[in-house]
């Protein structure tokens, strides 16, 4: 109890203490007394751990918009969302699984994080590539125009409308890479509910 | 059984186990566990959530020196299974109307 307790530090006060009621009191009831009898009726501490705060996080996200909003900025809600990936990982990885079933999710997920990674990544450094060129050309622009005073004023024309561009798509990329983010989240949940029915099928079949 | 419960039938569900009497942490989980194969783990945030939009409420009982939390179902609680109720049937007499068996158990 103590173990679990350590894993759920991230609740707010409140939060904690029911969750560590509910268990312990549920643990009282059914008369688990030995650690074994309490791993085998929850998991062990940092699986019942993960478990919680996998479920809180994902109902944090199913809460009514108007409550999200009230409880944090788009760019936290991002942070959350990122977040909740994390935890979800940290679940699956911590359900026992068969071992091909393992390899096979472990895999996928594998693979939808490098690919989300990778489009945010490639997104980012052409901006950065956009901006340096730009800044570089208008410097360059600057530098000539006391030569040519025509060359000069092209290259400063075409840094600037470049920079201008950059302005303009400047929310349209910060639109994608969220989306991107609630794509690869919503996988993971999706994951994460199918490997749930596989595991409480497997728990009961087992201990039938 | 590998069909999964959504979260609104077991909201169902544990609403209408309440509507008999009130039940403790435990002794609902097995109420539940007899019937369908849900883990432990899945009542807690159940009962988080009925409680949340005022289903159920909660009172503390003593019980060997130690508190018991009990549930008990509310009036809006019983108004939200009512709904519950209403559109499993459909949905019921829907997949009925496509899988139901030659031995029409009902």
């Amino acid at each position: 109890m103590q173990e679990f307790k350590s894993y759920l530090n991230q609740l707010s006060d409140h939060e904690f203490s029911e969750v560590v009621d509910f268990y312990m009191e549920y643990l009282q009831d059914g008369g688990f007394e030995t650690y074994e009898a309490c791993v085998a009726e929850l998991g062990t501490p940092k699986q019942l751990a993960r478990k919680v705060l996998a479920d809180y996080s994902i109902r944090l996200l199913d809460a009514p918009e108007k409550e999200k909003a009230t409880m944090r900025s788009r760019v936290q809600q991002s942070t959350t969302q990122v977040h909740t990936i994390w935890l979800i990982v940290l679940a699956i990885l911590s359900t026992p699984l068969t071992i091909p079933l393992g390899i096979a999710v472990l895999a996928t997920l594998f693979a939808v994080f490098v690919a989300g990674a990778a489009i945010v990544f490639s997104i980012v450094v052409t901006i950065i590539a956009l901006l340096f060129a730009a800044v570089v050309v208008l410097g360059i622009g600057i530098a000539i125009i006391g030569q040519s005073l025509s060359t000069g004023l092209f290259y400063i024309g075409g840094a600037i409308a470049s920079l201008g561009l950059f302005l303009i798509c400047v929310p349209v990329i910060n639109w994608f890479i969220r989306g991107v983010i609630h794509v690869t989240l919503s996988f993971s949940q999706w994951l994460y509910s199918k490997l749930n029915r596989k595991n409480r099928a497997e728990e009961r079949r087992d201990q039938k | 059984m590998a069909i999964q419960v959504s979260s609104e039938l077991l909201d169902g569900c544990v609403l209408a186990i309440l509507t008999d009497q009130d039940y403790y942490g435990y002794a609902l989980t097995q109420r539940v566990q007899q019937a369908i194969k849900v883990s432990e783990s899945t009542m807690y945030p159940v009962l988080r959530r009925l409680k949340k939009n005022g289903w159920l409420t909660t009172y503390d009982e003593p019980y060997q020196g130690r508190n018991r939390r009990y549930y008990q179902i509310t009036s809006d609680g019983r108004a939200h299974l009512a709904e519950i109720r209403t559109d499993w049937v459909t949905f019921k007499a829907g997949i009925d109307s496509m899988m139901g068996d030659e031995q029409d158990h009902g």
